[in-house]
């Protein structure tokens, strides 16, 4: 379950990261595209622009043709004028004709042709020509005199039903002039008022020039604020340009200028604020993820911790739990095991008191009876009303010694004192005495294979044989046959003492040893449960050991084995 | 002649007795333990038993179960308990399961004399209520 949360938790900062980026991501794709917009949006404005520009142009290209016949005739339609020319009046021609075409208008060239055709005054870029020549322009201009010259003729001339008025002839053309556009017009001296007349075909004519590509355009630049404008025959890609058409109808050239793109330029003014703007904004988003990550990886992390420190917390709680289990159960184990020893000892107190009552029972009936009996006693009813006694009291004193060896054994006072002694008649001894307390049963005994003596304490292991003989007695009542075997081996002294009783079961053979304790099948028949424990005691102290086998029905064998050279040194002290 | 069964393991206290019991004039009976008590009582049909309580193979309060289970004709025998075990609990149980008396180790033979005396009076009476009705 852990690892399942620690693995959502990854993902959540993964989703956090992913978040970052696609904000970043949608950050730049706005940017982008309201990059694209604006310039998508200032090539447009560019377009507008550039077409009011061009119209500007035209325009003014228009009316500078269109101005020159009106120039040409506020010079040429004077009184005076007619006067002053027809005489000859240079210097007032020069002031009032070429250096007003010149000055006022911007006529590169005026040119004026008397009544012969003859070239009677030329004046080019304000300077007086005196001494009277043509450049490369001759020929139209002569051109253009004849034009006017020939409709003047037509006025004169019979049969012309209606010739137009002379304010009105004027001759115009654009055309290239040593490589260069101009406006070439021509107009014929006329008197403003009918004061003055001229006679007809006398007619002195003037002839301007005015190139497209100097002063004229300069003057348009001007007025339209493009100071780029300029001519030219093949016109850059960037530039834009407006063609200069010749009445021909050829194109002389291109007047082109550098387009003006506010768009562009907006642009150009605020991308670095934009860009600078996105960066910014990216960089808060950036700095809004890692944030969040952060925080997340935060949250992520006390998560974690919190739930490390909540499966701590559950596996002291269980811990403790287990511990206080494990102490409940210990404290029923040993209530249990303390129930069981006082059960056992109560059992003990009762069967020590039968113990006790059934030799006394005796004792103080053969006593009775002799009393009772005392007028016809015969002297061997006496002798066996004695030995009943006499037995009765074994049976107590070997009572009393079990239940006060166990005393010393159980408060360790017991001290051997080991002696050289026959194993052999120590039994004999034994089985002597239970044969006196009870006369049913016989003891077969096979004591031969036992060492000569060995090493051990008389009085305890007297007792040890004396607990196992009378077992087998009490615990056999109805098989009377009893076998002692004995064997050495490996410096142990071995005796088996086999009834065919009534057997165990397997069950109480671990516990056999234990103070007390009964075998199940003992039920009915009277003991303390205190000689197994004393004899297992006593050999152990010999540093000896003793085994049982059993089965229920099938009697019970106990073998002893001691050791030859006596209870071992640090047995002795434990004892001790 | 009344006849008295002696249950005891005890081979010396089953002798003591019933040499008492013989000098007080009764046939006797003898058996080790509770179960060739059983086949005593079902053989000779003694008028009184007495029977020890810890014994081998059956026991005292076996024995009496036994014969109120699977012998209630025999269960009017009077039953007189004589036990080592002197502690409450063997009393009731024993005195419960139909004895007569129960009587404690060591023995007083007047006592014990006494008990059968009256145990046979009352036997005596029965029969020859038995007879007159």
């Amino acid at each position: 379950m852990r690892r399942r949360k620690v693995g959502h938790m990854q993902q959540n900062i993964r989703i956090t990261s992913h978040v970052t980026i696609v904000l970043t991501l949608l950050t730049a794709l706005t940017a982008l595209l309201l990059a694209g917009f604006m310039w998508l949006a200032s090539a447009k404005v560019d377009d507008i622009a550039l077409t009011r520009q061009t119209g500007y142009l035209k325009q003014g290209l228009d009316e500078l043709v269109k101005a020159v016949q009106h120039e040409l005739e506020s010079v040429t339609t004077s009184n005076d004028a007619v006067l002053l020319a027809s005489k000859g009046a240079h210097q007032w021609i020069a002031d009032n004709i070429g250096t007003w075409m010149h000055s006022y208008f911007n006529h590169d060239r005026t040119y004026l042709f008397n009544e012969r055709d003859e070239l009677v005054f030329a004046m080019r870029d304000g300077q007086d020509i005196v001494a009277l020549t043509f450049l490369d322009d001759e020929k139209p201009v002569a051109a253009l005199r004849e034009n006017v010259r020939a409709v003047l003729h037509r006025r004169i001339a019979p049969g012309d039903s209606a010739p137009p008025a002379i304010a009105e002839i004027f001759a115009e053309q654009i055309l290239a002039i040593g490589g260069r556009p101009a406006v070439v017009s021509a107009r014929p001296i006329v008197p403003r008022t009918d004061a003055v007349s001229i006679d007809a075909g006398k007619e002195f004519i003037t002839v301007a020039v005015k190139f497209l590509d100097a002063g004229a355009v300069e003057k348009i630049a001007r007025s339209t604020r493009n100071e780029t404008l300029h001519f030219t025959t093949d016109p850059a890609e960037s530039m834009a340009a407006i063609p200069i058409i010749a009445t021909a109808g050829s194109t002389l050239g291109y007047l082109a200028w550098q387009p003006i793109r506010p768009g562009l330029m907006l642009i150009e003014q605020i991308a670095p604020a934009g860009i600078a703007g996105v960066a910014v904004a990216m960089g808060v988003v950036i700095f809004l993820g890692r944030g969040l990550r952060k925080t997340s990886i935060d949250l992520s992390e006390s998560r974690l911790a919190l739930m490390r420190h909540r499966d701590q917390l559950e596996e002291s709680v269980r811990l403790r739990t287990a511990e206080i289990e494990r102490q409940r159960e210990e404290l029923d184990r040993l209530l249990a095991q303390e129930r069981h020893v006082n059960a056992l000892q109560r059992q003990f107190v009762t069967m020590a008191s039968h113990e006790f009552r059934t030799p006394l029972a005796i004792i103080d009936a053969a006593a009775q009876r002799l009393s009772r009996t005392k007028t016809s006693q015969k002297p061997e009813y006496v002798e066996e009303k004695s030995a009943q006694i006499r037995s009765a009291v074994l049976r107590m004193v070997d009572l009393m010694e079990s239940i006060l060896s166990a005393g010393r054994l159980e408060t360790g006072k017991t001290t051997l004192k080991p002696e050289r002694l026959s194993l052999a008649e120590l039994i004999e001894t034994c089985c002597a005495r239970q044969t006196d307390i009870r006369k049913s049963h016989r003891f077969h005994r096979d004591l031969s294979h036992l060492p000569q003596t060995i090493l051990a304490d008389r009085a305890t292991i007297e007792q040890v044989f004396t607990n196992l003989l009378s077992n087998a007695v009490k615990y056999a009542p109805q098989a009377p046959d009893i076998h002692i075997r004995t064997w050495t081996k490996n410096g142990m002294s071995y005796v088996s003492i086999q009834d065919a009783g009534i057997g165990m079961d397997a069950e109480d053979l671990p516990k056999l040893f234990q103070p007390y304790y009964r075998a199940r099948s003992a039920t009915g028949i009277a003991g303390t449960g205190i000689g197994l424990n004393i004899v297992k005691q006593i050999v152990d102290l010999h540093g000896g050991s003793i085994s049982v086998e059993s089965a229920i029905g099938q009697g019970t064998t106990f073998t002893v084995a001691l050791p030859n050279k006596g209870p071992l040194a640090n047995l002795i002290k434990r004892a001790a | 002649m009344i006849t008295v069964l002696c249950i005891d393991d005890e081979a010396d206290i089953r002798q003591l007795i019933v040499e008492e019991l013989k000098d007080a004039g009764f046939a006797t009976l003898e058996a080790a333990n509770g179960q060739e008590g059983l086949e005593a009582i079902l053989s000779y049909w003694p008028d009184i038993v007495i029977c020890d309580i810890s014994m081998p193979v059956m026991d005292g309060h076996q024995l009496l179960a036994e014969i109120q289970l699977n012998h209630p004709e025999l269960f009017n025998i009077p039953f007189i308990l004589l036990s080592a075990l002197t502690d409450k609990d063997n009393v009731l149980t024993g005195l419960r399961a139909g004895a007569a008396d129960y009587l404690t180790k060591p023995i007083d033979f007047d006592l014990l004399l006494a008990k059968l005396a009256g145990c046979i009076a009352r036997l005596e009476n029965d029969r020859a209520v038995g007879r007159a009705l």
